[in-house]
């Protein structure tokens, strides 16, 4: 919010007084009264908000960078029906319907044009339901200051100590249910009022931090007894909730079957011969699939000549995705294409969890393949190049993995570091202990020059909406997703996929995505929404929509591809600790003096997108802690690409100019 | 670690007071922040000010390594006029903008180091370092010293005084039940602080703290070793746990959920993995030990002894044709308990705790000990018991036991043979908390009073009354015990 020019950040943390389940489910009047020492109002500048990282602090921390505190008293009325006439309603339910989606389901439904007996009834129904209000209204007081008296504000706040807000929990025009209810409008706050008005957003992250949900049980008789009262009043508002936004459950158009090309293959380019491919076997068969590494190699012009300087480049994928990410056609420039060009040697690699390999769909944990894939890539290319090193681009998991790798302690002798004790303490998940490749890790750091790291790294902070979706992932994965869960629909979808796709179709993306999935008009094709909104179940935001080329995301499938929810499943201990840990949540790989020890000194570019939804751009600061002292300041870059999400860095439009050019000049 | 700067912090599991008369504590690293060093310092309070009360003779400190996934002992050097003590660990990791980062130089760290790091967390807004000094609220080391009684003459016994906290059945809370869950603990932790309640000296665990297979494999971790640890970590987290841990020792037993639902052998000497598992994480969480075949515990003090029986993993395979013969100790454990039993003297207070209740009997299943999982399915093993308790004549034994959700108090008076007789009693605690009232025993199920015959020709007579206490009420059971004039005089309440 903006006052006196000045920009500042408010915070709102309410407590309630308890309040009995039966009586919120049943009365009219469902009143919360707002009190206790948590219910807080605190104003932060917006610089120190961004500077001091303050929504990645504890509480404790976040009073200290508070330029005014204050003690909130007052009332939620909530799920109040606003009052209104059956023909308004009617009208703003049809207009939203129309704008949403009606054009798109009429279009669709053509040739039948005549409509079936009793739609216009039920139409009517249905937006009658659609266009009713129901309101969340916030009534606060500002009581005593504990923090900034003396400042401009606290007298701003003295004449006007109300803070009133509400939410509207309505079918409108391009709403998403799950914003209006995670978004608080202040409609009167320090004076500002009107469309300008603040909004506040929930904080997924003080929810994980607190590890306590938006209500809870505070007395029971016993646990039947309070969990049927939940779901009474959980099953109260799933009516509302569908009821009024049954339109926003929208079934994703089908995506139609295309031969899937999730491997690097043969980029059509002058001068640039069809690839070589190079399969190694990593260890036998598991359940008779193979267990495979594959080395693409896109040989650079100079590749067989003396005068080549320039080390060959290793690209290393992300999770649930494969080496079709730096090659695919349907990528407005490849990146391996955009360093051929340049005069590298480029070899891509698919690891064992690439989704273009069979082995994806197994489980693994991701130092499976750090310890072994990587370190057998690496010394495969350093071997038929015969050079000294290579540079390397790690994305996502794959920067991850390979952060692994670089910090193991390789010791081959017969005394076994307590760090391995640590690695293999882990459960295989299918009950098979990995093979690990030791002596390639040995030499691994002396055989690497530079690296860039994109969007992860040996420290990270995933997103907000990450964080909390990590610690219901670890609470209720069971619920939530089926074992076998894959981004494609089933062909054949069962009424539960059904129900998911639909349930995943009211994704909280912001509003330029979701106007661009859900075009007014008819002929745009998005194919791919169901698609994505599967990826982003996982993923929260894979890529920012602006930026991607409708040819693009009409391949979505040759870009990302099967996966296995135990593999991925490790990264919810990233989140947690902001550290990447083995599969049991132990950090057994990052601490200063190992980095110190063990860290290529050629130089690191960590990269990453502002607007990345998977994994926060907070991870810069992250890195550069962890980074400090470990290697000298001239051997550590980061680089925050503005505009840019996480897959698009690789795939976007722009991301030649925004993220190719300036890597190239780092690895040069 | 060496040359490096350490990132100082509260610790992430413990500290957790260890038995003995040296101030010392057991403290466990974040799972995320890696391999640390950890130290227990002397600390005065002063309001919300914490600083180090070091003797001032002392130049250096000794940082023990504090590995992942082990607990550490930290024992103090000598203060000068602290009134507690404060755990600090150190990890070699980057500090961030609000924490502090101190040069180290060696495994040794100079008091000024520890001076900087507490004034630092000191400064911590919203972290209340004061809460974290340990030992100013505790039972002073030696309580369980012996006072003279001034009614008594010389020759006769000394007075003495026993406090014990038992509990056990810590179902885990869901997402929305986390109040609920903790309020045993909490109940517990509240009497710590309560400067003129009398405080348990220690806390006995009997088993299930954890719940390993708590949804039956609904909302369970899918990977095995999961189940194993996610369950600590969130039993470890509890806010009123660590206050009571860092006030009195506890000892933890084992029972069934350490491991699964009502686990049994299924053939001498079985081990699936959920037991290998199981044991292990019992092992590494609860003991903080390397692990041992031998899982029962045995404690003593001043007029009392304890011995604290392991009635899960113990146990022999049962069937119909071994049912007779199936021993829920095992021999190892028998033999020593037996032998435990008559090696004790004769005025000592003899506490014998196990995860299963002693006595009474349940009804169901009366005829069918088969399908019952504690005592009283192991027919020899309670017959042959009572039947020692009886020729031997012991007195002053009091059976504790936990596992049936229900608390109940009962006293049993044992004839045989040659006029022998015994008494005893069985006390048995509440869960700490479990909700689901389907999985709670019930009162009327608690065969009260009862009488039964037992032995060879039947020539035992076991007699059991009493009463159940607080039904469908959770909480812990705090036992005090007196001795005066050589008499024991035991109470148990529910709290």
């Amino acid at each position: 919010m903006v006052i006196d020019g000045e920009r500042y950040m408010a915070e709102l943390t309410l407590q309630y007084v308890p309040q009995s389940l039966d009586m919120l489910a049943t009365d009219m009047d469902r009143r919360l009264t707002v009190t206790g020492e948590l219910s807080t109002l605190r104003i932060y500048t917006e610089q120190a908000w961004k500077l001091q990282g303050i929504r990645f602090l504890d509480e404790g921390a976040r009073s200290g960078h508070a330029l005014l505190e204050g003690q909130v008293t007052g009332e939620l009325t909530l799920l109040q029906r606003e009052s209104s006439f059956a023909w308004w309603r009617q009208i703003r339910g049809i207009a939203a319907y129309v704008v949403n989606r009606g054009l798109r389901d009429y279009w669709s439904s053509i040739p039948p044009l005549v409509p079936r007996q009793g739609w216009a009834c039920r139409l009517l129904a249905l937006a009658s339901r659609a266009g009713e209000v129901r309101r969340f209204d916030y009534k606060l007081q500002v009581g005593q200051l504990t923090k900034g008296q003396s400042t401009s504000l606290a007298t701003l706040i003295a004449n006007n100590p109300q803070v009133v807000g509400e939410k509207r929990f309505t079918y409108s025009c391009h709403g998403n249910p799950w914003r209006q209810l995670t978004e608080l409008r202040l409609t009167n706050f320090l004076g500002a009022c009107g469309r300008q008005s603040p909004v506040l957003t929930l904080d997924g992250r003080f929810m994980a931090r607190q590890a306590i949900p938006l209500a809870r049980i505070v007395t029971q008789e016993n646990q039947v007894h309070a969990l049927a009262e939940a779901a009474s009043f959980g099953l109260y508002f799933l009516r509302l909730l569908v009821s009024t936004h049954v339109w926003s459950f929208r079934a994703p158009p089908p995506m139609p079957a295309r031969k899937r090309e999730l491997l690097p293959g043969v980029i059509k380019v002058k001068g640039l011969e069809p690839p070589e491919v190079i399969e190694i076997e990593l260890e036998p068969p598991r359940h008779g699939i193979p267990v495979l590494v594959r080395l693409t190699r896109y040989k650079g012009k100079n590749a067989d000549t003396d005068g080549d300087t320039k080390a060959p480049l290793l690209l290393i994928h992300g999770y649930s995705a494969s080496g079709s990410s730096f090659t695919h056609k349907s990528i407005p420039e490849p990146m391996a294409l955009y360093f051929w060009n340049k005069g590298r040697d480029v070899w891509v690699v698919d690891l064992r969890t690439s989704a273009g390999m069979p082995s994806a769909v197994l489980p693994w944990n991701f130092e499976d393949a750090a310890l072994a894939d990587i370190p057998v890539a690496v010394a495969r290319i350093l071997f038929v190049t015969q050079r000294k090193q290579v540079d390397v681009f790690a994305h996502c998991i794959g920067a991850v993995m390979l952060s692994m790798a670089l910090l193991v302690d390789p010791q081959t002798g017969s005394e076994v570091p307590a760090q391995w004790a640590h690695i293999d303490d882990v459960d295989p998940p299918d009950g098979v202990m990995p093979r690990r490749y030791r002596k390639e890790l040995a030499v691994l750091g002396e055989s690497i020059h530079k690296i860039v790291l994109s969007q992860k790294g040996p420290a990270l902070v995933y997103s907000d909406g990450n964080v909390l979706r990590g610690y219901l992932m670890r609470l209720l994965r069971g619920l939530i997703l089926p074992q076998n869960y894959q981004f494609r629909a089933p062909d054949q979808q069962s009424r539960a996929d059904q129900a998911l796709d639909r349930l995943l179709s009211s994704l909280p993306y912001p509003d330029d995505e979701l106007r661009q999935e859900n075009p007014t008009w008819p002929w745009p094709k998005n194919r791919w929404a169901g698609f994505r909104h599967r990826l982003d179940a996982l993923y929260s935001r894979a890529f920012r929509l602006k930026n991607m080329k409708c040819k693009t995301l009409a391949a979505l499938e040759d870009l990302f591809g099967p996966l296995n929810l135990d593999t991925v499943s490790q990264a919810v201990h990233f989140a947690r600790y902001n550290k990447i840990t083995n599969g049991a949540g132990r950090n057994c790989f990052v601490t200063v003096t190992r980095m110190k020890q063990r860290w290529p000194t050629g130089g690191t570019l960590s990269i990453h997108g502002e607007e990345n939804g998977l994994a926060d751009v907070a991870t810069l600061k992250e890195m550069e802690n962890l980074m400090a002292g470990v290697v000298p300041d001239r051997h550590f870059k980061t680089l925050s690409i503005p505009g840019f999400g996480h897959q698009d860095c690789l795939i976007g439009i722009g991301a030649r100019e925004k993220v190719f050019d300036p890597v190239e000049r780092f690895l040069s | 670690m060496t040359g490096t700067q350490l990132f100082w912090q509260l610790p992430w599991a413990g500290p957790c007071k260890l038995e003995g008369a040296e101030p010392a504590w057991a403290v466990m690293p974040s799972p995320g922040m890696g391999d640390a060093k950890a130290v227990c310092v002397p600390v005065s309070v002063d309001g919300n000010i914490v600083s180090l009360a070091l003797s001032a003779d002392i130049t250096a400190i000794a940082m023990a390594p504090a590995p992942l996934d082990t607990w550490t002992r930290v024992a103090s050097p000598a203060g000068a006029g602290h009134t507690g003590f404060l755990c600090l660990v150190g990890y070699d990791q980057p500090a961030g903008d609000i924490d502090c980062a101190l040069a180290l130089s060696n495994a040794n760290v100079e008091p000024w180091v520890l001076v900087e790091a507490i004034a630092r967390l000191n400064q911590e807004p919203g972290k209340s370092l004061a809460g974290k000094v340990l030992g100013v609220h505790a039972a002073p080391a030696g309580a369980l010293a012996s006072v003279p009684d001034q009614n008594q003459t010389e020759h006769a016994l000394p007075r003495i005084s026993l406090t014990l906290a038992f509990a056990c059945c810590q179902y885990p809370s869901g997402l929305l039940d986390a109040l609920p869950a903790e309020r045993s603990f909490q109940r517990l932790a509240n009497l710590l602080a309560d400067p003129a309640a009398r405080k348990p000296e220690r806390l006995l665990l009997l088993g299930d703290q954890i719940y390993a297979d708590a949804t039956a494999g609904l909302l369970d971790p899918v990977r095995l070793d999961d189940r194993y640890r996610v369950p600590y970590e969130e039993l470890l987290h509890m806010a009123p746990l660590r206050t009571i841990m860092g006030r009195i020792p506890v000892l933890c037993m084992l029972d069934d959920h350490e491991i699964n639902d009502n686990w049994d052998p299924y053939a001498p000497g079985a081990k699936g993995p959920m037991f290998v598992k199981g044991t292990a994480a019992y092992w590494k969480y609860q003991r903080g030990a390397p692990q041992r075949n031998r899982t029962w515990m045995r404690r003593s003090g001043p007029g009392w002894s304890l011995f604290m029986a392991d009635t899960r993993t113990h146990r022999t395979p049962r069937s119909e044709s071994t049912l007779l013969t199936a021993d829920i100790l095992g021999t190892e454990q028998r033999l020593a308990l037996e032998s435990w039993l008559q090696a004790q003297p004769r005025d000592n207070l003899k506490l014998v705790s196990s995860p299963a209740m002693l006595l009474p009997r349940a009804w169901e299943h009366i005829d069918e000990p088969l399908h019952l999982d504690g005592w009283q399915g192991f027919p020899q093993s309670l017959h042959g018991l009572l039947q020692l308790l009886c020729d031997k004549e012991i007195r002053n034994v009091v059976f504790l036991s936990g596992d049936a959700h229900l608390g109940c108090d009962v006293e049993i008076h044992l004839t045989g043979p040659e006029n022998k007789q015994a008494r005893l009693r069985s006390i048995h605690a509440p869960a700490l908390y479990a909700p689901l009232p389907f999985a709670n025993e019930q009162p009327w199920n608690l065969k009260i009073p009862d009488t039964f015959q037992f032995g060879p020709a039947n020539g035992y007579t076991c007699k059991v009354s009493g009463r159940v206490n607080a039904p469908h009420r959770d909480g812990y059971r705090l036992l005090e015990a007196d001795r005066r004039g050589g008499v024991w005089t035991v109470t148990a309440h529910v709290h």
